[in-house]
């Protein structure tokens, strides 16, 4: 017997629940002009995809295809069974952990969305892996760390979006907590000024309302010729005193 | 204010002009630090707010001001606060001396916006900056390093100001130079051209 149905009535959450014990093709089709997708499951896992005919190449691209399908509003679909020793594919996702996940990272875009970066904020590597990621999370780390690492103006959230083509609120997601988990940081285009650098002109006095960070000049620096900087700090000085 | 006091025009052909920028979320401040900085008449553009923004008038396109130090003028630019008008952040920071990024010390709610708001500029454009906690006179607000370590920045890269004093915006303007002077001392920012990148409408020439 087959499985049949279109999403408006079966909601892809419930049709994979349903193939959590089988084993076959599941064949989707969100309607003329939009994709058509063939998900290859056996015990419960997702062994393959091909998404318009092409095969899709990793577990962060299933991922991203199969936010689209949690999200279908409708589109038909039918399961055939097949025996699972002819399934071998290039993935091997948990389904339904996958669900779990996306449903919790609709959850938790919905709840961050206002403390998200910038998408063109550019982001740099701040140290290396050392404790376990979420799968999720962990799957884009791999994918996303050559990028973070090779290039020195760092990467957005837009053009991983694009590079990993998925979406932009689920990149600005990922970029939100691998800084929460400190792996990542904003890039600052100038460098932060050295540590304990003297100051220019006398210093603020203490009661003053500002906190002064002032340092030693690193050994190879030399002074501006100019002195331009003194001059409009004793010009400013001069206009408190 | 008289309609035909252009104050860029009375700079004349002095010293190239230096640009500062002032940015934060909707009601940090900014108006207020240009306005208790500056030397002649704000040139504002307040509109009544369309939307509950938590004041009737607001900083529609920016806020300028000008200064003169020991013959040297400097531009005050202060940026409209709303996420829409972003497009503007990058265009006043573009060879801008210094930012100073204002964050009201009693909204907490706005900390995000600020920090977004900084990370976008700061990531993109070489600009030496501070962030100022404002409304320091009010009882219940965050200090200058609970901010610092919000934005994951150096204590000494976050300053407490009350906008509305003169002499508290003349202190977090000393800070930021005393910045500026250690990035150029260390030569990993050079800013010799920093300042209005090109003469506009006939000021700015040596």
């Amino acid at each position: 017997m087959s499985l049949f149905g279109n999403l408006s009535d079966l909601p892809f959450v419930e049709v994979v629940a349903l193939l959590s014990r089988k084993s076959g093709a599941l064949e989707i089709s969100l309607g003329p002009f939009r994709s058509h997708y063939q998900l290859y499951v056996a015990d419960g896992s997702l062994r393959g995809m091909v998404r318009d005919h092409s095969p899709v190449e990793d577990a962060l691209q299933a991922r991203e295809e199969i936010v689209k399908l949690f999200v279908a509003q409708s589109g038909s679909f039918e399961f055939t069974k097949l025996s699972p020793e002819s399934l071998v594919g290039n993935l091997d996702l948990p389904l339904q952990r996958i669900l779990l996940s996306i449903s919790t990272m609709h959850d938790e875009i919905g709840a961050f969305r206002e403390h998200f970066a910038d998408p063109r904020t550019q982001f740099r590597a701040t140290q290396a892996l050392e404790e376990s990621l979420d799968p999720t999370l962990s799957d884009f780390w791999q994918r996303s760390h050559k990028y973070f690492s090779d290039l020195p103006s760092g990467i957005s959230a837009q053009q991983l979006s694009s590079l990993l083509r998925i979406s932009l609120e689920q990149a600005q997601l990922y970029l939100y907590k691998l800084r929460a988990a400190g792996l990542v940081a904003p890039i600052r285009a100038v460098e932060q000024p050295p540590k304990n650098h003297q100051p220019l002109a006398p210093s603020i006095p203490a009661s003053a309302p500002v906190a002064v960070g002032v340092a030693q000049p690193s050994p190879k620096s030399k002074p501006r010729s100019d002195g331009l900087i003194p001059r409009l700090l004793q010009a400013l000085k001069g206009k408190i005193l | 204010m008289n309609p035909l006091y252009d104050p860029i025009a009375s700079f004349g052909t002095g010293p190239k002009p230096l640009k500062l920028v002032v940015a934060g979320p909707v009601g940090a401040g900014k108006t207020s630090f240009v306005r208790s900085l500056s030397e002649t008449e704000v040139v504002g553009t307040d509109e009544l707010a369309t939307e509950d923004i938590g004041k009737t008038f607001t900083t529609v396109a920016m806020d300028f001001g000008t200064l003169v130090l020991d013959g040297q003028p400097i531009f005050l630019f202060g940026t409209p606060g709303q996420d829409r008008f972003d497009f503007m952040w990058e265009v006043l920071c573009e060879g801008a001396l210094g930012l100073v990024l204002l964050v009201a010390g009693d909204k907490p709610s706005e900390f995000s916006q600020a920090r977004r708001i900084l990370e976008f500029i700061t990531s993109r454009i070489s600009v030496p900056f501070i962030v100022g906690v404002t409304r320091q006179d009010l009882p219940k607000v965050w200090s200058s390093e609970d901010v610092a370590e919000y934005f994951g920045l150096p204590t000494a890269q976050v300053v407490s100001l009350n906008a509305t004093r003169s002499t508290s915006s003349i202190f977090t303007l000393i800070h930021l130079l005393e910045l500026v002077g250690a990035y150029q001392l260390s030569e990993s920012f050079v800013s010799s051209d920093a300042g209005l990148a090109e003469p506009q409408n006939g000021f700015g020439q040596q």
